[in-house]
């Protein structure tokens, strides 16, 4: 085996990964395209596809069909057939191959899932019969739910349109491109670049005649930045660890981590954490007061509270014995109704190079962007083939067809999908203003920049621990805050918007939730601009 | 220890419900039966026999000398119960087979699979290998023959044998879940409250091979029942849970009905001022805050001066806190593989280390640290997973006692969403859920709103008034330590077993009201 010190390895990489550090101009011109990269090992050359789609295929339909011969009044499948590969610039790589699928049947008021692993005829037929004995016996048992609205049967093919497939790049141009970032270094903010591409087949079918097979990418660059010291739990040296946009998730290729914009974009991001440092230490004054929050921070808010709580799942009591009952219910008394500052605006988006876009979800139904809320008012919730019947009501008052908007999702077919669109969108103003503008009309106050939320179990309230807290006297940053910590209610909270960003103060953030019975890990993106809200709890000393 | 029971001594427990409904179950049982007379289908995870087989020609499939292969087979089924009688079923079955090899210490190639064809198995592994070929090592951790800690981590290793796999919860697999399910929903039905539970059934089996020629095998399997029942209006709810490695233990009847008495005790909340209350801390509760303490064990971060064990860096170089006091000495804590109440998964974490016995705590002082694979060849110390299983010292002393010498407190069943969110201190945030009663003069007085907490719990065992009688302790819905890649979870449910006394404390942080109900 030869081992490849990093040095040779620079020698010997290609032109354009060489032009990832050399700047800009170099790296405008020599954007790597698959292909140009052929006498090194490309990533796919050591994780191509296991399965033929046609496979996938058969195995759906096998499904299906024992599903309908055991008696299922309904049933659906997905198979699919993922590759993973990480590389950081810590030097590791990562590489997963999962196959699987999952049958879910229901049976009068009996729903049954079985997920496996076995890429056979048998299994799948074992696994079809399996559900739907569990689906008629738990029917005898079970009372009335929300019929399922599985809307018009979909058929076709799709596939996510990107510029350099990841896996065409070669390994070594993955690590060079990591540890390149990774090279930005500055004396005292250390660069650490991951990326993590995700590719699979996905096929879905239905007993009312779906079945549509999928080609999808998904991509999570990352790129942190954390503060440096030697001791690093001196919390006056300390930096916590940042995202820089636009390193985000998204459904895009390599060019989501080439070119001279995000060469520029990290300068910038590191030119601005670096001079954080400068500003002198000090502790809070508790209180009530105004407080700026950047998108990143507000991203997290929003993940934390609004995206949980919006969930029909949850809304409907599905996890009261998880992670709990929504805020946000009964639909009655929240749908239509003005609940939150007018300026508030959230939603689902898709298409582009949004995170989770894809023609079909895993119920096979198209996806489509929709507002969740419109101008403070709650008009959806976050709902899928087998609960948007609970909103027949309210699609009739709208005099809309009862149909799930899509979204319905699962990381692996062997775990049943859950309703978990990929990317949800806070609106930013179009004229709002900027970050530096926001702060300047403060008098006495705080800004934030970053934050982790710790949500309660109804997504009512909770803690903001922010990354950094700025005290802001006079339109002007005056120190660092440590050991801080802001209480809200989520109501109270987004009622209390008094100004919301422009788009420059937009930012994407990767969301890992869990939620589900039993739970799955779902990954989204929520993206979000600076707001200025009046009235926050501030909490000196964290203890 | 095998434990073999004919369905009919499982069903001749005492039972008073509806014939309606018993014969509903009795019908899913027969269906279910069907299932189980598929060859194999009841065993739910590969045998050793099977495994070993799998591993070998994993084996075979390399001309690497040093490849590890561990392959995990864990199958989980979850039956829920949702607003009284909306039922679904969940089966699934994951496989991972994680191959590679390890080149320094810093170094690991690998793939991870769920395939288990050969065919296509052979392919990924020989893809796998020419994925060594071009490691590039890192300059700033120099591998030499002469100093290669690689070798000396190849060595021979004692595996103890993993005997916690329980029939009867296979059984209650295929069979036995539909019976405490009739049995539950008519429970809710009856207290007219709305019921909600989930019935987790799970096996696992696992093997690591080493080309070099080591093999070791351990099988489990798991259970729990969980139920929370909540006022019509949804002003009031209850919770209660058990967990065992032997379905046979459990009881849904009970756990349903303290539940519903749970919620029903709790009608009426009253708001009541934050601030340092005596808590006295029903085992969930308690065990809520000590699966968080998982991490802080962990030798990497101690070592740098972070935690409520780790020492900043002082000029005499002391790093961490082993063999301070960190606790009140009533307090052990400890991790037996083979713990048959307890013991801890995967079974051969990190290359294929064993796990074994550590006792992390003894009477208050700090025994024992986690090294990951990375750092413990970096510190000379055999590698061992931070606990994920725990089994914590108790006294005698009831809850009721507890409550009657206590002159003014707050009774907590159970907490939310615990978590650390400060690492130097340890300090953990979360919220009280689902039973919460102010104590006054010896007496519980009245049901309280919920709180937020703001507590490490290395005060909390420091301030120790009162211990219970061990219990282990349900978690129901309780996501893993930090985030993983795409998808990861489902496999992870139950979590490993955490064996914990009820606790009187005194001077514990409720730090905010918490609306949420």
């Amino acid at each position: 085996m030869s081992v490849v010190s990093r040095r040779s390895f620079l020698a010997q990489s290609s032109l354009a990964s060489l032009a990832l550090l050399a700047g800009p101009t170099a790296t405008a011109v020599a954007l790597p395209r698959a292909g140009t990269n052929a006498a090194k090992r490309s990533v796919g050359s050591f994780a191509p596809p296991l399965f033929d789609p046609e496979l996938l295929r058969t195995l759906a339909r096998t499904t299906i069909s024992a599903a309908v011969d055991a008696g299922a009044d309904y049933a659906d499948v997905r198979v699919n057939d993922q590759r993973f590969a990480g590389f950081e610039s810590v030097i590791t790589g990562r590489l997963f191959y999962n196959a699987g699928f999952g049958v879910r049947v229901r049976v009068g008021a009996g729903h049954a899932f079985v997920g496996g692993i076995d890429m056979t005829p048998d299994a799948v037929t074992r696994a079809a019969r399996s559900a739907t004995t569990t689906a008629k016996g738990l029917a005898k048992m079970a009372g009335t739910s929300p019929s399922w609205v599985t809307g018009p049967a979909a058929t076709g093919e799709w596939t996510t349109p990107m510029e350099i497939d990841p896996f065409e790049m070669s390994v070594e141009d993955q690590v060079f491109a990591t540890c390149g970032y990774g090279h930005m270094n500055r004396f005292n903010v250390l660069v650490t670049a991951f990326f993590q591409w995700l590719v699979e087949t996905r096929v879905v079918a239905s007993s009312a005649g779906t079945l549509v097979t999928q080609q999808l990418a998904r991509s999570v660059p990352l790129l942190f930045l954390k503060g440096r010291s030697k001791q690093w739990y001196d919390p006056e040296l300390y930096l916590s660890t940042f995202g820089v946009a636009p390193f985000v998730p998204s459904t895009a290729g390599f060019e989501a981590v080439l070119g001279a914009a995000r060469h520029d974009q990290v300068d910038r991001a590191l030119e601005e954490f670096s001079s954080l440092f400068g500003y002198p230490v000090g502790d809070a004054e508790p209180g009530r007061k105004d407080v700026i929050f950047d998108g990143g921070a507000m991203a997290n808010l929003a993940g934390a509270t609004l995206l949980p709580a919006l969930s029909l799942s949850s809304v409907l009591g599905e996890e009261q014995n998880a992670g709990g009952i929504s805020f946000l219910q009964p639909p009655e008394q929240v749908l239509g109704h003005l609940l939150f500052s007018p300026q508030l605006t959230f939603g689902v988006e898709t298409g582009g190079t949004h995170f989770g876009t894809a023609h079909w979800d895993d119920e096979g139904v198209p996806l489509t962007s929709y507002p969740l809320i419109e101008r403070g008012t709650v008009v959806n919730y976050i709902s899928t083939a087998s609960n948007v019947g609970a909103l027949a009501s309210w699609y009739g008052q709208q005099k809309r067809p009862v149909l799930s908007p899509g979204g319905s999702w699962t990381e692996h077919a062997n775990n049943p999908p859950q309703g978990a669109p990929g990317a949800l969108v806070m609106t930013a103003s179009p004229s709002g203003p900027s970050i530096e503008e926001m702060i300047k009309s403060v008098k006495d106050g705080y800004y934030v920049y970053g934050a982790n939320i710790r949500g309660d179990f109804q997504s009512a309230g909770g803690v903001i621990f922010p990354d950094i807290l700025f005290e802001i006297k006079n339109g002007r940053i005056t120190r660092r805050i440590l050991n801080t910590r802001l209480e809200f209610g989520t109501k109270k909270f987004f009622k209390q918007l008094t100004a919301i960003g422009g788009p420059t103060t937009m930012r994407t953030i990767k969301n890992d939730s869990y939620s589900g019975v039993p739970w799955g890990m779902v990954t989204q993106s929520v993206a979000a601009p600076a707001v200025h809200v009046q009235g926050v709890d501030i909490l000196a000393n964290r203890g | 220890m095998t434990h073999r029971k004919s369905m009919q001594s499982m069903q001749s427990h005492p039972r008073s419900h509806p014939r309606s409904t018993l014969t509903v179950a009795e019908a899913f049982l027969r269906e279910r039966a069907e299932r189980a007379e598929t060859p194999g289908a009841s065993r739910r995870v590969f045998t050793r026999a099977e495994a070993t087989a799998l591993a070998d020609a994993v084996v075979q499939m390399t001309s690497n000398p040093n490849l590890g292969a561990t392959i995990t087979h864990h199958a989980v089924a979850v039956t829920t119960i949702v607003r009284n009688d909306r039922l679904k079923c969940v089966d699934s079955d994951h496989l991972t087979l994680r191959i590679g090899t390890r080149l320094g210490c810093n170094i690991y190639v690998g793939v991870e699979t769920s395939i288990r064809d050969l065919t296509l198995l052979q392919q990924v592994i020989k893809r796998t290998e020419m994925q060594v070929a071009p490691v590039i090592q890192s300059e700033d951790t120099p591998l030499s023959a002469a100093d290669d800690p690689v070798k000396s981590f190849l060595g021979p290793r004692t595996y103890l044998p993993v005997e916690l796999w329980h029939d009867t919860t296979i059984d209650a697999m295929e069979h036995q879940r539909g019976v405490v399910l009739a049995q539950m929903i008519e429970q809710f039905r009856t207290a007219n409250l709305l019921g909600a539970a989930s019935l987790a059934v799970c096996a696992r089996a696992e093997i690591h091979r080493y080309t070099a020629g080591r093999t070791a095998w351990g099988e489990s399997t798991d259970s729990e029942i969980t139920a929370t029942a909540r006022m019509m209006d949804g002003t009031a709810s209850g919770w209660s849970g058990e967990a065992h490695r032997d379905w046979t233990k459990l009881d849904g009847v009970r756990v349903a009905r303290q539940a519903i008495a749970m919620a029903n005790r709790n009608r009426g909340a009253v708001r009541l001022e934050p601030g340092r209350y005596t808590a006295i801390l029903g085992p969930a509760a308690v065990g809520a805050l000590v699966v968080q303490m998982s991490p802080l064990f962990e030798a990497v971060r101690i070592d740098g001066g972070s935690g409520p064990y780790g020492i900043p860096r002082t000029p005499d170089g002391r790093e961490n806190r082993l063999g301070q006091r960190v606790a009140d000495p009533r307090i052990t804590m400890w991790t037996d593989h083979n713990d048959p109440d307890g013991g801890d998964y995967p079974f051969f974490p990190d290359d294929g280390f064993p796990s074994g016995n550590n006792t992390w705590i003894k009477n208050g002082v700090l025994t024992a640290l986690a090294y990951d694979v990375e750092y413990g060849m970096r510190r000379g110390k055999t590698p061992y997973k931070a606990p994920t299983a725990i089994r914590m010292s108790g006294g005698t002393t009831s809850i009721e006692e507890m409550i009657a010498t206590c002159d003014r407190g707050i009774y907590v069943n159970r907490f939310s969403g615990v978590e650390v969110v400060d690492g130097p201190s340890g300090s953990m945030t979360g919220t009280t859920r689902d039973g919460c009663f102010f104590i006054k003069d010896g007496k519980i007085k009245t049901p309280v709103t919920n709180f937020r907490i703001y507590q490490s719990p290395f005060l909390s065992l420091n301030n120790v008034m009162a211990l219970g009688v061990p219990q282990r302790v349900a978690f129901g819905f309780m996501p893993p330590h930090g985030g993983g890649h795409f998808g990861e979870a489902v496999d992870r449910w139950p979590l490993d077993p955490v064996i914990v006394p009820p606790l009187m404390v005194h001077d514990f942080n409720f730090s905010a009201l918490c609306d949420a109900i």
